[in-house]
């Protein structure tokens, strides 16, 4: 089924208590708690990354059961999703000399992008574990896409360059 | 103001007065902290009670605060959370950043 998301943080609540209660009453029956946590911080982040950085108005949101994985989608028109590296910003098509690359590391998290062609990445997450005492700890204070990550079992972020689509797609394998 | 301050021996409660911890209030919320530890209250424990919803803007303003807090000797920790609230922070590993205590009063007393 596809939602319809209004770029305003004043929907955001209630969009998502609507696809929460559309993924409990027809996709997964039951009481499964952590799922529905897992769903609700993933739709969260794809909302606030529609405000703050497609400069859309809206974007659009599938979710669906594909075999035993439970997937989440947006889709929007708007700026394609530039990954920045050491500082230093890449733009789409990713040259084939790029691999994978680590978009933010702190002391916790270090957020990987990889590619997998000209216009479509993965990210994951790795865990750190950090050598510094508690006062000196390094901390990124940008979380969005490790929610995203470290919510789903697969988060991939594709393009197409014939009509400036962005999907994101973020996935959950069911038990 | 976001945040209702309550004065405690050795540190304040901060507790957020809105449901919704977000983009929205984000931004008044460190202000609200950055000046409660820039008039000397360096101990602050945040309280979650009314909140049922946490976004990564508002994680990034704690974090912010939670910083700037350490560079003046001071320290930032949560109380009251919710459970969902809670697993998020422990899938994104905050739960090792921030001390978090099950409610203001347990904090106040162990702190």
């Amino acid at each position: 089924m596809q939602f319809k998301f209004d770029h305003d943080t004043d929907t955001l609540v209630p969009f998502l208590l609507k696809a929460q209660q559309y993924i409990q009453d027809k996709l997964i029956p039951g009481n499964n708690e952590e799922l529905l946590n897992k769903c609700k911080f993933i739709i969260t982040e794809f909302c606030i990354n529609g405000i703050k950085h497609s400069g859309e108005r809206q974007s659009f949101f599938d979710i669906y059961l594909d075999n035993r994985r439970l997937v989440i989608e947006k889709k929007d028109h708007g700026s394609p999703f530039r990954p920045k590296a050491y500082n230093k910003q890449m733009t789409l098509p990713l040259a084939e000399t790029v691999d994978t690359i680590i978009l933010m590391e702190d002391d916790y998290n270090r957020l990987n992008m990889q590619r997998i062609d000209e216009y479509s990445v993965r990210f994951y997450v790795e865990n750190i574990h950090s050598a510094h005492t508690y006062k000196q700890q390094v901390i990124n204070e940008h979380f969005g896409l490790i929610i995203i990550c470290c919510s789903s079992d697969s988060f991939i972020y594709r393009h197409h360059a014939h009509d400036g689509l962005n999907i994101f797609t973020a996935s959950i394998q069911l038990l | 103001m976001l945040l209702e301050i309550k004065e405690m021996d050795k540190l304040v409660a901060a507790k957020i007065t809105e449901h919704e911890a977000n983009l929205n209030n984000a931004e008044q919320f460190k202000e609200e902290i950055f000046a409660l530890i820039d008039n000397g209250h360096l101990r602050i424990i945040i309280s979650f009670e009314k909140v049922n919803y946490v976004d990564s803007s508002f994680l990034g303003a704690m974090v912010s605060c939670l910083k700037h807090a350490l560079s003046k000797g001071g320290d930032i920790y949560l109380a009251d959370l919710q459970k969902d609230i809670y697993s998020l922070l422990v899938l994104i590993r905050m739960d090792k950043v921030f001390k978090i205590y099950k409610t203001e009063e347990e904090g106040a007393s162990s702190i």
